[in-house]
């Protein structure tokens, strides 16, 4: 699901930075750090909103070190992947044991038994392919898929979908 | 007898007979003096009138058997009256018969009853009511009523009453023996469904069992352990030997238990039928001996004592030795005697094969079995046409239709051995099937075929405690409060505390027996297998089904089958990823030339896929070492720089995916958690991929922004807000500056002769001597360039560095300008410009700037220190160190060299002095502010001292450059970054074989 989110991060800047661009540093600084990036807590920071009105605290002056720290606040759009969401994908891979998708950043992972027992998998198949009477599920077929359980790793998530339910599936 | 059983391993029936022949004795001692009255009396019968007497004497010999065990009853009873009484019935009785039998019949069976009368000597129907027709009979006889005389007269004084008796008495015997067929056959066959061992059906109680006072004592005797079997059959050869002695062993019975070790147990009267029972008797020591007090003797012939484990039909039990040791096998049924159970288990056949290698090679019976048990074959299912073919003899088939088959004496059905084994040679407690042994008994390859239920009360059994945690889901699945779930509170023994969080129950603590619990897990959980094959797996629960869940691992992306008491939620990421100190995913080293990446650990295993592209299973100790190669790159397909952690995708084959774990020689391991095959390792030439995306942004750095937390690199470069150019300055082409000027050698064999510059390169120059007609080659640093002025000479460095810089004149600039470029020209250039056409068009206009020479620059230059001026010099090795382009230009990059500088390099020299006499002159500064920072000794400068300045001056200028230079004008990347990797140190940079290293790359 989609948010707005109001976050802030900290940024060190040296001293040699500062001056009157200072805040276009930390701005593009602040793009490069967040944007794209996944965390166990709010998901993946898709984008970074109004990039020329992110607030910039007036930043203190770390001791011993001459740098100073400044809190950037800056409203984004994060997208989290909630167990149940009903999501649409693309596939990426097929093979025997299921097939992975991709939903923006986040893979997915749809096992055999998550897939309607009607779908077969049919390796002879190039690609290799589910495929049922009226359906087939290869490689790049768009699927919608209901997210079943997420798992949060360092910087990435994963995800395990299923399309056993009705109104999931080949789109 | 259950002892006795135990002690001989015999069957009960067996037993039986012993005890029968035992209890017959005495009879058949006194049986041949009956027979001899009966042959007598025969004799002399049968010449009288023989056909009648026949039938007579057939039933005579049921008679007398009645008879003979009514003697036993009466002990002695006056023979001839016996005798009289006899054949005073027979004849009544003949008489009966007489009337509906044949005289074929007749012919035929006196000579087989006769035969019988000798051979036969049990009773073999105990017909009481005879017996007692018989008894009441003599007592008529001691009365007198009937004669002895009245054989043959009786024929008249029969009548209908003893006609229908004897009908009476054979529809009687008829139906016992009909009866006795019926068990007989029971015995044998009879354990068909219908007659399943169902425990104990009999309604006595128990304790009008148990052995009283009157009983026979037992008493418990020392003995050597492990001699107690012999001992007692020993014991038993005893008695049967002194039998018919006068001293016949008076013990009732002797048997050991395998419970209690080091004792022999009889049973007698007296304890000196004991001892005399024991006299003469090896390893038993007789003084040793007790009374084993009445209410033990329930326990002490206990079958299965001490175990628990109640065997029902369907459980599943373990094979303690043999063949099957350790296979796992379900209890098909009990016998009644508690003692052995018909097991079915998957076969262990080899159908023959051991047998014929074996037999080919001639080797001895003892051999062979050792090798039997040494290499016993595989478990699997029988199949009656590998049996066919390797022993047609011993196979026969039973029932078509249920695929039932004899093979080699042993029965399969459906391809299962149904087999008998003793109780005692099972293991029924902790069973603990596992799931892959369980699927081999269901006939179907879906677990649905499973009988979860025994399959969970064996388990149960095994392992009702300490499964459960506190903060565990559970689920009660049996009993009133099934389908109540809630997260375990507390565990008391087998009582869990739940708190449910069922709708109606919501929040009250309810306690369960923990075999009604099942863990609760969700689709989508994510675990952790604690116990079984795949222990300390993690991954995501992809579906339930009752006990069984099913897992996506989240190393290997397979899906694993556990039982849900094996899991349990987890937050980390595992599995089991080391063995030793090698992990998964790690390099090592397997022999000289091959290498491989570690694609699963197992449990004492690796599997890894080596450079041959091919996976196989190793120990750990076939691995050399652990291959370390962290910084090691490549170049793919167009030349880009790979380095481990890149994201790569192969250009050819399958087009593979991944990121690189590894890069070795042109190998490259990659890994995509989406492939199946190998664990998602897989194997690619480095000269076959194209970087996709670099670890940290490193090729795709060009929209990075500059570091932050360090110095910014515009400062670190001239530190001119405007875009000031750094020291080392960009190429202006034309001509080199040192052409045409007067040269004073410093250094070498032509030193002190003036020359002038015909020609130069970047490093050499060539001179006309002024003194001899000769051109010679020698290095730029090693000249003495004459002053404009003429009275004094300058080095190299000082000849191409603006003059204004040093003094603020600009009047020598033309002479600067000449002398300068190829130096800073020829370094510099190639190297900063594409480097700052990337990094962004800020400084796109430096270059001009920079040439222009304006006059601006020289307190530019002086104002900001020189030392980032040489720090750039120096800083050659950093900008090699992180590529060819704006990394090297970030601060980033850059901070080892200068910090280098920083900590040796500046500090002496601004102490000694200020900088501009520093640089002014030629020795005395200059010294000190290279020793610390170059890392040379001041011996090795002193060596070079003839040009004090010009000796260090490779190191720092001319040496950097041709390196920058390399850097762009040939592809070989390669060679830049072996400075970059010693620049922070700069004792590595310093080092004297670097120069020579980088002076053959100079064009």
């Amino acid at each position: 699901m989609f948010f707005l989110k109001d976050l802030s991060l900290s940024i060190t800047l040296h001293p040699s930075y500062f001056g009157p661009s200072m805040h276009s540093y930390l701005r593009s600084k602040l793009l490069q750090d967040v944007e794209g990036t996944c965390s166990g807590e709010y998901g993946y920071i898709i984008y970074v909103m109004d990039g020329m009105r992110i607030d910039v605290d007036k930043g203190r002056v770390i001791p011993g070190s001459g740098g100073a720290e400044f809190e950037v606040k800056y409203r984004a759009i994060v997208w989290k992947p909630f167990k149940g969401e009903v999501v649409d994908a693309v596939v990426t891979s097929v093979n025997n044991i299921g097939f992975f998708a991709d939903v923006g950043p986040l893979g997915v992972f749809v096992s055999t038994k998550l897939i309607p027992s009607d779908m077969r998998f049919d390796p002879n198949l190039n690609p290799p392919a589910y495929v049922s009477e009226d359906q087939t599920i290869e490689k790049g077929s768009h699927v919608r898929l209901k997210i079943v359980g997420t798992r949060v790793d360092v910087g990435e998530m994963f995800a395990i979908g299923s399309i056993k339910e009705d109104y999931l599936g080949v789109l | 007898m259950s002892a006795l059983e135990n002690m001989f391993d015999s069957d009960p029936e067996e037993d039986g007979r012993h005890e029968g022949d035992l209890l017959e004795q005495p009879r058949r001692r006194e049986q041949p003096r009956e027979v001899d009255h009966d042959d007598e009396d025969e004799d002399s019968d049968v010449a009288a009138n023989s056909p009648v007497r026949g039938e007579e004497r057939s039933r005579g010999g049921d008679v007398e058997r009645a008879g003979g065990e009514r003697d036993d009853d009466q002990d002695e009873d006056d023979d001839e009256d016996d005798e009289d009484d006899e054949d005073d019935e027979e004849d009544e009785e003949d008489e009966d018969d007489e009337g509906d039998e044949d005289g074929t019949r007749r012919r035929k069976r006196p000579r087989r009853e006769r035969r019988n009368q000798f051979l036969d000597v049990e009773a073999e129907v105990d017909e009481d009511e005879e017996e007692l027709e018989e008894d009441e009979d003599e007592l008529g006889r001691e009365d007198g009523f009937i004669q002895d005389e009245g054989h043959e007269g009786d024929f008249e004084r029969v009548d209908d009453r003893l006609h229908r008796e004897v009908d009476r008495q054979r529809a009687a015997i008829a139906e016992a023996d009909a009866e006795r067929l019926a068990s007989e056959y029971r015995e044998k066959y009879g354990r068909s469904a219908a007659s399943k061992y169902r425990g104990e059906m009999n309604v006595v109680p128990q304790r009008l069992l148990v052995p009283s006072v009157k009983d026979p004592n037992i008493w418990g005797v020392r003995c050597k352990p492990g001699k107690e079997k012999a001992i007692v059959r020993t014991i038993w050869r005893k008695k049967t030997s002194l039998q018919y002695s006068n001293h016949p062993l008076e013990v009732l019975s002797a048997f050991q238990r395998d419970n209690f070790s080091g004792y022999v147990y009889l049973e007698a009267r007296k304890m000196a039928d004991v001892e005399y029972a024991l006299k003469g008797i090896v390893n038993v020591y007789a003084r040793q001996m007790i009374l084993v007090p009445i209410p033990e003797y329930t326990d002490l012939l206990r079958v299965n004592k001490g175990s628990d484990v109640e065997l029902i039909p369907g459980s599943y039990v373990r094979i303690k030795r043999g063949k099957y040791q350790g296979d796992l096998a379900v209890v098909e049924d009990l016998s009644e005697n508690g003692l052995e159970a018909q097991l079915k288990l998957v076969p262990r056949l080899d159908y023959g094969r051991t047998q014929e290698i074996l037999g080919q090679a001639g080797i001895d019976g003892k051999r062979k079995r050792a090798a039997k048990l040494s290499s016993r074959p595989a478990a699997r299912l029988f199949s009656p046409m590998e049996a066919r073919m390797s022993d047609p003899k011993n196979w026969q088939q039973r029932q078509a239709k249920d695929n039932h088959y004899i093979f080699q004496g042993e029965e399969y059905i459906n391809g299962y051995l149904i087999k008998d084994f003793r109780i005692s040679h099972l293991i029924t407690e902790n069973v603990e099937p596992t799931l892959e042994e369980v699927t081999k008994f269901s006939s179907t390859a879906d677990d649905e075929g499973i009988d979860l239920q025994s399959l969970a009360q064996s388990l149960k059994q095994a392992s009702s405690n300490g499964t459960f945690q506190p903060g565990d889901h559970v689920e009660v699945h049996e009993g009133e409060q099934t389908g109540v779930y809630g997260r375990v509170v507390s565990i008391d023994r087998d009582i869990v505390s739940i708190r449910a969080e069922t709708d109606g129950l919501k929040g009250q603590l309810v306690e369960i027996p923990s075999n009604s619990l099942r863990k609760k897990f969700n689709q989508g959980d994510h675990v952790r297998v604690i116990g079984g094959k795949y222990k300390d797996e993690t991954g995501m629960v992809v579906r339930i089904k009752d006990d069984v869940v099913t897992i996506i691992g989240d190393l290997s992306m397979a899906e694993i089958t556990v039982f849900s008491k094996d899991l349990k939620e987890a937050s980390d990421i595992g599995g089991r990823n080391s063995l030793g100190k090698y992990q998964i995913h790690d390099l090592v080293q397997l022999s000289a030339n091959n290498v491989a990446c570690i694609i699963k650990v197992e449990r004492d295993a690796f599997r890894v896929l080596d450079i041959n592209g091919i996976a196989q299973t190793i120990l750990p100790s076939a691995i050399t070492m652990k291959v370390d190669n962290k910084f090691s790159f490549a170049t793919d397909r167009n030349g880009s720089e790979i380095r481990v952690g890149d994201t790569v995708k192969e250009t050819d084959g399958e087009g593979r995916q991944g990121v690189i774990l590894h890069i070795y020689r042109t190998y490259a391991f990659l890994h995509d958690r989406s492939q199946n095959e190998n664990a998602g390792v897989s194997l690619v030439r480095t000269r076959n991929v194209t970087a996709i995306a670099a670890k940290g942004g490193r090729i795709t750095g060009s929209n990075n922004g500059p570091d932050l937390a360090k110095m910014n690199p515009k400062m670190q470069l001239g530190a001119d807000p405007q875009g000031m150019l750094p020291p080392t300055i960009p190429r202006q082409g034309g001509r080199d500056r040192t052409i045409g000027q007067t040269v004073k050698v410093r250094q070498g064999p032509y030193k002190g002769l003036l020359g002038i510059v015909k020609d130069a390169t970047d490093t050499v120059a060539r001179i006309e001597l002024h003194s001899k007609s000769k051109i010679i080659s020698i290095e730029k640093t090693k000249l003495g360039f004459v002053d404009s002025r003429g009275d004094k000479t300058v080095s190299y460095e000082e000849f191409i560095t603006p003059k204004k810089f040093l003094n603020g004149n600009v009047a020598p600039m033309p002479q600067y300008q000449g002398a300068a470029t190829p130096s800073w020209h020829g370094g510099q250039t190639p190297a900063r410009t594409p480097a700052w056409a990337t990094s962004g068009d800020s400084h796109g206009g430096r270059t001009p700037a920079w040439a222009a020479g304006d006059g601006g620059r020289t307190p530019a230059w002086s104002a900001s220190s020189r030392t980032p001026a040489w720090s750039a010099g120096g800083k050659t090795p950093a900008y090699g160190s992180s590529g060819n382009r704006t990394p090297a230009w970030n601060p980033g990059a850059r901070t080892p060299g200068r910090s280098a500088w920083d900590a040796g390099g500046r500090t002496p020299r601004e102490v000694s002095g200020s900088r501009t006499p520093a640089w002014n002159d030629e020795s005395s500064a200059r010294t000190p502010w290279e020793d610390p920072s170059y890392g040379r000794t001041p011996g090795d400068y002193n060596a070079a001292t003839p040009g004090a300045i010009s000796a260090p001056t490779p190191g720092v200028i001319s040496a950097p450059t041709p390196g920058r230079w390399d850097d762009i004008a040939t592809p070989a990347v390669y060679d830049a970054k072996t400075p970059g990797i010693m620049a922070p140190t700069p004792a590595a940079w310093g080092d004297e074989p670097e120069t020579p290293r980088y002076a053959p790359a100079s064009p």
